[in-house]
């Protein structure tokens, strides 16, 4: 009896370890909330039904060192193909945490924009970071980057994330800078002194999220009368949820994500079938309607119809006044500014 | 006869060795390789000089300016090493200087084409390299040892004649850091000890089966995650959450009070989780005590309350102080229950430590802020040790 039971208990752990050894599901890691929602049914399901393999997501909040930990640590690294932002690319690129991409696998490639072909990354959505605000709520409405910062006659908590991204550029344009001089002046030691000095004067009405997702849940509650939000959960919170959040399009920052391979994935082939898919006009055109982020495959861009074009980063009207994130600028400083930025937070 | 005694001995002693050696080998490998790795990686400074071998040897040949040959063996070293010994040596001179990371992606570019001029061509890639600073930057980054992390971690660094200064005020916040990490660990376990002893005290005046059957429900949030409880602490506090709209509608309040995101919501999960961390020892204390001394007390004329303070409780110290340590040695160690219910300005130093490995990139200063911490801990330790031995001092002369 005994000895029958270890059996069946030593068969189990066998079964389950050798399992685990041999296939571990693809594991694709993003961003959460609505905006991964909207890319499980652009993405993740029509590729585990057209491949017949199952697609296992989770959620991130960035951050090179959660790579390299897991690129660096003996064997398999746990995740497959993560999305990730343009200083996240370089890198995490330069450090080899990603496998190179095998661009004559990507079967889209000459319809992709050349921004999204990179060494390390293929390119997946263009977004925009903005003020956001519940246009259903008591008061004047903010209309720009400034607004923000003044909380006497807009009265309410601010949301930034926890980082300075974009929360340093804004200060500036909220302060005068011309967004394209934003960059020249931040690169200088005044410049970072002028933006950290702005934010302090609204400090006491700072939250910081970690998540886009919560950048919308602190609106949707009152919590914060404006956050920092992503335009794409904005619209789809709107979709969904029956809200009535606006986006400021002036002064907002726009950048391009990436697909990445990390280094040492036990799946690198079906990671990078994966992207070839995820990179088709016909995946990437469901995509904005869904959530409004720009695809990266021009077909798919052409294919919209006017109204979801309207609401994407790329369109002119939205890039108008409109700052294009500056990758060497942060991969250079995102260390430094960051332990910067988190004392300023933590006093 | 004396013999066989040696002999015994030694067989005793040998399974002593035996019967000990796994746990020894398990200590060793859970708590000794760690601590050393911990302290290595504090003070470890070698990814430029095993990115770079022929450029740090050059360096370490002269003071002052390099002769124009560094500019060859830099671009030898460069296109020897790997992608990832370029990219630790990017983050390493990075850190040194904001900027030269992008400097040293250059030069890689250029090293890969094999330039024919290689002065030429780096300075063409990267004006920097034109410049002295960067040279300065790679000979303080040529390690093998530095102690800029653990400087750091006490808000000082070094400046350009190699003094030790404080870090500008923007960055010097560690010490305060640490210092609020052990007021809140001090403060939680203050609490645990307010509400923990009247509760063993009680538990332990109940019949064993009653008594332990309450063990059980208070043992019961343990099983719950800890991230769960955060949330709830979270949902309850918050200022549209359960306590605020039961106040609001029984009428004590108007306004919501902000009971989430701050200190108070902080000691109050906290407190809860670590709660029967300070009940348990305490309650095995005192059930060890005879209850027949506090009747003995009690028919030589004490009230009560003087048997409970001058009989009960000396003998329990043992059980409080170990409950102490276990409440102040975890609560110093939380950080994702401060960063769930607290604000900003209520992050300890766990916090800071993820930061530095996951968002900051800075390995050696994690390192260095978990030793300065352990530090801190073991000789906040050694003073509770101390300030209990002359009691039990009193205690023997007594």
């Amino acid at each position: 009896m005994k000895s029958r039971l270890v059996r069946i208990a030593l068969a189990a752990l066998i079964a389950g370890v050798s399992t685990a050894a041999i296939a571990r599901d693809l594991t694709v890691i993003s961003w959460g909330g609505n905006f991964q929602d909207a890319q499980r049914k652009a993405y993740f399901e029509p590729f585990a039904a057209e491949t017949g393999k199952k697609v296992v997501d989770d959620s991130w909040e960035g951050g090179v060192g959660t790579l390299r930990t897991r690129a660096e640590a003996a064997g398999d690294p746990g995740w497959d193909v993560i999305h990730v932002e343009v200083e996240e690319l370089q890198i995490g690129g330069a450090e080899g945490l990603f496998e190179p991409i095998d661009w004559s696998k990507i079967s889209a490639k000459d319809e992709l924009i050349p921004a999204a072909q990179n060494k390390y990354g293929v390119g997946a959505i263009t977004w925009s970071a903005g003020i956001a605000y519940d246009a259903d709520k008591a008061g004047p409405a903010p209309t720009s980057v400034s607004d923000f910062f003044d909380v006497e006659k807009f009265p309410g908590k601010r949301a930034l994330r926890k980082g300075p991204k974009y929360a340093l550029e804004l200060a500036l344009i909220a302060d005068g800078v011309p967004v394209d001089q934003v960059y020249s002046v931040l690169r200088t030691p005044e410049g970072v002194d002028r933006a950290f000095a702005k934010l302090a004067k609204i400090k006491p009405d700072l939250v910081f999220f970690e998540s886009g997702g919560q950048a919308i849940q602190l609106l949707a509650s009152g919590e914060a009368s404006q956050v920092l939000a992503f335009n794409g959960r904005v619209t789809a919170a709107n979709q969904t949820d029956k809200r009535n959040f606006k986006f400021i399009w002036p002064g907002s920052i726009y950048a391009l994500d990436n697909w990445v391979i990390l280094k040492n994935s036990p799946n690198k082939e079906e990671a990078l079938k994966f992207i070839d898919f995820a990179s088709r006009a016909s995946q990437q055109q469901i995509l904005p309607q869904l959530v409004a982020f720009g695809p990266t495959n021009t077909k798919a861009t052409a294919a919209l119809p006017e109204a979801v074009a309207a609401e994407l980063p790329t369109y002119p009207k939205n890039l108008a006044g409109a700052l294009q994130i500056d990758a060497t600028f942060w991969s250079e400083n995102i260390e430094p500014l960051t332990e910067r930025f988190n004392a300023f937070a933590s006093q | 006869m004396s013999g066989n005694g040696a002999a015994r001995a030694r067989r005793a002693r040998l399974s002593t060795v035996v019967l000990l050696a796994p746990m020894a080998l398990f200590l060793l490998a859970v708590i000794g390789v760690p601590l050393f790795l911990l302290v290595w990686q504090s003070v470890a400074d070698r990814d430029v000089a095993i990115g770079l071998p022929r450029t740090v040897a050059m360096l370490a040949e002269g003071e002052g300016a390099p002769s124009p040959a560094i500019y060859p063996a830099l671009v030898a070293d460069l296109a020897a090493a790997s992608d990832s010994a370029v990219g630790r040596v990017a983050r390493r001179l990075n850190i040194e200087k904001a900027g030269l990371r992008t400097a040293v992606l250059a030069a890689r570019a250029t090293a890969l084409e094999s330039p024919s001029d290689p002065v030429a061509a780096l300075q063409a890639a990267d004006g920097r390299w034109a410049q002295p600073e960067i040279w300065q930057a790679i000979r303080a980054a040529s390690g093998p040892l530095t102690d800029r992390y653990l400087l750091a971690a006490i808000d000082l660094e070094r400046d350009a004649k190699g003094e030790i200064t404080s870090r500008p005020t923007e960055l010097a916040i560690y010490r305060s850091i640490l210092t609020r990490t052990f007021v809140i660990a001090a403060s939680v376990a203050a609490l645990c000890l307010a509400l923990g002893l009247p509760l063993a005290l009680y538990l332990a005046s109940l019949p064993p089966k009653f008594a332990e059957r309450w063990l059980l429900v208070l043992m019961l949030p343990l099983w719950t995650s800890i991230l769960v409880r955060a949330m709830a602490w979270t949902l309850l506090l918050q200022s549209n959450g359960l306590v605020n709209s039961l106040l609001q509608r029984a009428g004590l309040i108007a306004q919501p009070l902000d009971l989430a995101f701050n200190r108070f919501a902080v000691l109050v999960a906290m407190t809860h989780v670590l709660l029967p961390f300070m009940v348990l020892p305490i309650y095995n204390a005192l059930r060890a005590i005879p209850k027949t001394q506090l009747m003995a007390a009690g028919s030589l004329g004490a009230t009560p309350l003087q048997s409970v303070v001058r009989v009960y409780l000396p003998q329990a110290r043992a059980g409080i102080a170990a409950g102490l340590l276990l409440v102040l040695a975890s609560a110093a160690g939380y950080y994702i229950t401060p960063a769930l219910v607290g604000g900003p300005a209520d992050r300890m130093i766990g916090t800071f430590v993820e930061l530095a490995v996951i968002r900051t990139n800075n390995p050696g200063l994690a390192a260095a802020l978990g030793l300065v911490a352990l530090l801190l801990f073991l000789a906040l330790v050694g003073v509770l040790i101390a300030a209990l031995k002359p009691m039990r001092a009193l205690e023997g002369a007594r």
